[in-house]
């Protein structure tokens, strides 16, 4: 409601892992369908972390799917507390993904990434921190990933329907969720089996619902978040909803598109669960 | 298998739950709404149906999930022009600049057409029409179609 209690956002002390303005950020080698190493972007981070921006530029040509994982401790011993960030490479090098959400990292961390794509090539990985000012709030551990697919790498197919415009069916990213979380992200990106092409000839953009709730009882909490094909020069940014989700939640997504074209409607879409 | 929870009315499709569950089970777990839920919105559900991906669809009529074949690929024209060897495409292009008008024209309005779409939808019957008239005119060679077809 308009007034009500203070959210308790302020961030400050911004600093990038870019190592100059033409940068696009750590080259992070990526496996083929499995996780790749580890690669540092931060051997120790100068300021604690209360908000963090992930940028993911894929190299690789316009069939990859590109994820990415953020891992914190020494080498060899990372862990991962951000989960499969999808990315989506329209122009080889030129698209990029961006995710910005609150998540707490002690001063003095080491930060690392690897990568998983549809091909072994690499992605390009950025990281933005931010310090918490007075009135942020308390923190956050991670970022859960709901409806990634490891062996593929993909997101889960929602299929916008044979009407254009229209929602789809619900599609199923978690029966049950495994923690509660204060905030989602949303992502879209190439489906299973068709690649950013596809979309681009597609004349897309893409409407996509979050719901909670039993099959047939869905109930929308985050309507019409969107999407626009990859292009030459486009991004696509994972916008933060502080949502609050119970574990124990069904959570379901459906879609809406300008293109009802069977072969090349069907997107994918990950989405991500923050937890404290 | 999974389940579909469809309208009543039009069968078409609401929500999909991907588990191997029966309506039961999935009920029990509070992933599906209760009969009484259902049935007031004018919804129904079905379980064990094969689960939904590029060969299984749900369809309306029937109210069950059909097996389709798969789709074939849909590319960048870069990746469909790579999927010819530089002889063949070398072939091609002679074949547009000497050949006779016939199959000049049919070559530049192939490639016309492959540039208005900016993809190669391999689903599209036209570029498999005109694939496989290269290979029976002799610019690719026998069973070269099959092989850039998927």
């Amino acid at each position: 409601m308009p007034g009500g209690f203070p959210l308790g956002l302020e961030i400050c002390n911004g600093s990038s892992s870019l190592s100059g303005p033409s940068s696009k950020g750590t080259s992070v080698t990526a496996a083929a369908k499995a996780y790749g190493s580890w690669v540092q972007l931060i051997a120790s981070t100068a300021s604690d972390t209360c908000w963090m921006i992930v940028r993911i530029w894929p190299t690789g040509n316009s069939s990859n799917r590109c994820f990415t994982q953020i891992g914190v401790g020494a080498a060899a011993s990372e862990v991962v507390i951000v989960n499969d960030l999808m990315a989506t490479s329209g122009t080889a090098g030129v698209n990029f993904s961006e995710y910005s959400f609150p998540c707490n990292i002690p001063a003095g961390t080491r930060i690392s990434a690897r990568c998983n794509n549809t091909a072994a090539d690499a992605n390009n990985v950025q990281l933005i921190l931010f310090d918490g000012s007075f009135t942020q709030m308390e923190g956050t551990a991670g970022v859960d990933s709901l409806g990634f697919i490891t062996g593929n790498p993909s997101g889960t197919d929602v299929d916008p329907g044979a009407s254009v415009n229209t929602k789809g069916s619900f599609v199923q990213f978690s029966a049950s969720t495994a923690r509660d979380y204060m905030g989602l992200m949303v992502m879209m990106g190439q489906n299973t089996t068709d690649n950013s092409a596809t979309l681009a000839a597609a004349a897309l953009p893409v409407l996509l619902d979050v719901a909670v709730g039993a099959g047939g009882s869905e109930f929308v909490i985050v309507p019409d978040a969107g999407w626009s094909v990859p292009s030459a020069t486009s991004m696509a940014s994972a916008l933060f909803y502080p949502i609050p989700i119970p574990a124990g939640t069904r959570v379901s997504a459906r879609a809406a598109s300008g293109n009802n074209t069977a072969s090349t409607r069907v997107i994918g879409a990950t989405l991500y669960g923050i937890y404290q | 298998m999974a389940i579909i929870i469809f309208r009543a009315s039009d069968g078409s499709a609401v929500s999909y739950i991907p588990d191997n569950l029966t309506i039961a089970q999935a009920q029990a777990a509070s992933q599906l709404a209760d009969n009484a839920t259902l049935a007031s919105k004018g919804f129904s559900a079905i379980d064990g149906q094969p689960a939904l991906d590029a060969t299984h669809v749900w369809d309306t009529a029937s109210k069950t999930v059909l097996t389709i074949a798969a789709k074939k690929s849909v590319i960048s024209l870069l990746i469909f022009w790579q999927r010819f060897t530089a002889t063949e495409r070398e072939a091609i292009e002679g074949g547009f600049l000497t050949g006779t008008q016939p199959v000049k024209n049919a070559i530049a309005a192939f490639k016309t057409y492959l540039q208005s779409a900016g993809v190669a939808d391999i689903n599209d019957a036209y570029i498999q029409t005109k694939v496989q008239q290269m290979e029976t005119a002799g610019f690719i060679a026998a069973g070269r179609a099959a092989q850039i077809l998927v």
